[in-house]
């Protein structure tokens, strides 16, 4: 039996006390370990991950393990390199990789450096991330919400229905010619279609009106599209998606088509500019591995051992916008001086999944958009300084003044068909 | 009679086929007029191209060539040339409120989304990046500009190589602006211009 306690203000002292000392110890090393932990996610965390995943340096789980002298640790976190010339296992594990670690000495003070070591000593481990992407916008596709055109639907109920009055029709046929049989009657008179159609003109002029407007209505609009690619759609050999790259993420769309500013085409980006951020993610928000698997695919990279060892297989990528041959298009000129912005033809891109076409690319599109647009990029250039000066002159006294593209000859036949 | 109904109806057919023809399948552009006159035969840039084993059109240049304009980068992939190169490539450009406006216009586009608009390693992608950019004014505070231009160049830890997107006047830019987020208060240490240097980067 424990033997109680002489008074019971002895006890609630000892109490009390040991409570306060847990509570301060676990407040103390809580800070110490809140500063390491800042520490690591500042300066550390870029190449060294938790566990025992490999990053551009080794991962921390077990470093307690294997360098438990914590004081070698901190001299090699200080100055590797010159640590490496005078300790001999410092010079072995330098020799493992041809990256050299930054060399924190006047980067952080000892103190940090003793910080973020207890820190990493404690053996943390990588906190799971919330992946907000996942659970919030971008679940549905526009793709998967599609549905049946009710157009079908109609057409099949009448389907239905013609299929239901011909065979109830045929039962009451028969039914009669029974009847009349029985009773000596003749039987009803088989029709050919042209005594049908003779008898029934009413109902075939109907038939005939209803099915040639529609023929010449859809046949007009058929026509009307031919070498239009207005709502052109292709699937892609990789799911990418702009809503999520240019959308969510906010990466400017010069990033991936840098072209744009340079070049007659914006360009296709090639795979090592996916490889500028996905060399480090290696997971989507709605595909998870498998697309981005392409990717190291189509640049041989090895996501094991993070190095290009493999063959590369080049993307085939389906082009969305494909203007004709016989016309020269510039995105540089329209970009830079016309300073158009990549939605006026392309569309809101941050909010397509698949990349669509939305613009209809015609020359009637193309010479509405020159009538109408000025071109500020000319006004502050004094290359174009003379020419801007006369076309304000000659149409200064008009109603619309505007130098529009159309009025600097951006209408002419051999600007864009040469 | 008959002929003319026989004319009306294949007409009729012919129209409505072409009509059927124009249903909405996003994975076809539609009905081509002339594709002979749409379509290139030569090879446009990003085309598929069946003369080279790997199909692609667009070629890196001979080995050992040197484009008109270009300047090799002499500096190794390795920590030698990070290293030397932080040492002794200097910035052509002086840090005028104009480059440096330029710069940031370049840097909104090719840096933000990782580093972070105002350099602390911030940015949403970076965010996803497994570990994120160390930022400008702490862990990078002491970055030499040959070493940014170097790390751009060739890529460094998780962030990969910028030479295909940016030339070497706009990584100049670039680094002027960086230069004004290492030390927010105030400019940069101002390095006068070096003529010289930049004949030599044009030449």
């Amino acid at each position: 039996m424990v033997k109680p306690c002489k008074s019971q203000w002895h006890r609630n002292t000892a109490i009390f006390t040991t409570l306060a000392l847990i509570f301060f110890l676990n407040i103390s090393s809580a800070l110490a370990q809140l500063d390491g932990k800042k520490i690591y996610k500042a300066n550390c965390r870029s190449c060294h991950y938790l566990d025992d995943k490999s990053s551009t340096g080794p991962g921390f789980q077990g470093l307690s393990g294997k360098h438990p002298d914590k004081e070698w640790t901190f001299k090699w976190v200080k100055n590797n390199v010159s640590f490496a010339k005078t300790d001999s296992k410092a010079a072995e594990i330098s020799k493992l990789t041809t990256n050299t670690m930054t060399v924190f000495e006047g980067v952080l003070t000892d103190d940090e450096i003793k910080a973020v070591i207890d820190y990493l000593y404690t053996n943390p481990t990588e906190e799971k991330k919330v992946d907000v992407a996942k659970g919030g916008s971008g679940a549905t596709t526009s793709e998967q919400e599609g549905g049946i055109n009710p157009l079908y639907l109609v057409l099949v109920v009448i389907t239905v229905m013609l299929i239901i009055i011909s065979a109830l029709r045929s039962v009451k046929r028969n039914l009669q010619n029974t009847y009349n049989e029985k009773h000596g009657l003749p039987p009803l008179e088989e029709l050919n279609w042209r005594q049908w159609c003779s008898r029934n003109k009413r109902t075939v002029a109907l038939i005939v009106i209803v099915t040639t407007s529609y023929g010449l209505q859809a046949g007009w609009y058929a026509l009307k599209d031919i070498g239009v690619y207005t709502g052109y759609k292709p699937e892609q050999p990789i799911k990418f998606s702009h809503k999520i790259h240019a959308g969510e993420n906010g990466i400017s769309c010069e990033y991936c088509h840098s072209g744009v500013l340079k070049s007659k085409v914006a360009g296709v980006p090639s795979a090592n500019v996916c490889m500028n951020c996905h060399k480090g993610i290696e997971q989507g928000p709605t595909t998870g591995t498998d697309e981005i698997a392409k990717i190291y695919a189509a640049t041989g990279f090895d996501a094991a051992t993070k190095t290009y060892t493999k063959t590369p297989q080049p993307l085939k990528w389906n082009k969305v916008h494909v203007l004709p041959d016989f016309v020269y298009f510039n995105h540089q000129q329209h970009v830079v001086v016309g300073k158009q912005e990549c939605k006026t033809c392309h569309g809101d891109l941050t909010q397509m999944d698949v990349a669509e076409q939305v613009s209809p690319l015609t020359m009637g599109w193309c010479i509405d958009c020159h009538r109408k647009t000025e071109v500020p990029g000319m006004k502050d250039n004094p290359y174009y300084e003379d020419l801007h000066k006369k076309l304000a002159e000659k149409y200064s006294g008009q109603k619309d003044s505007i130098i529009t593209v159309a009025r600097m000859g951006g209408i002419e036949c051999a600007k864009c068909h040469y | 009679m008959k002929k003319t109904i026989l004319f009306f109806g294949s007409a009729l057919a012919i129209t409505m086929l072409v009509a059927s023809c124009a249903t909405s399948d996003p994975n076809s552009p539609g009905f081509e007029f002339a594709p002979d006159m749409y379509r290139s035969p030569s090879y446009e840039s990003n085309s598929s191209n069946g003369l080279f084993a790997d199909s692609i059109t667009n070629r890196k240049p001979a080995e050992g060539t040197i484009a008109i304009g270009y300047m090799p980068y002499p500096y190794p992939n390795n920590d030698s040339g990070y290293a030397w190169a932080g040492r002794n490539l200097k910035n052509p450009f002086a840090a005028t409120p104009e480059i440096i406006a330029e710069g940031k216009k370049k840097y909104d586009i090719f840096c933000t989304h990782c580093h972070g608009a105002t350099g602390m390693g911030d940015g949403k992608v970076g965010g996803k990046l497994p570990g994120p950019p160390p930022a400008y004014n702490a862990a990078l505070k002491n970055l030499t500009e040959g070493a940014m231009y170097h790390s751009i160049h060739y890529g460094k830890g998780n962030m990969g190589s910028h030479a295909s997107q940016l030339t070497a006047e706009e990584r100049w830019k670039i680094i002027r602006y960086v230069q004004t987020l290492q030390n927010p208060g105030g400019m940069p240490a101002p390095a006068p211009a070096d003529s010289t240097k930049k004949e030599e980067k044009k030449g």
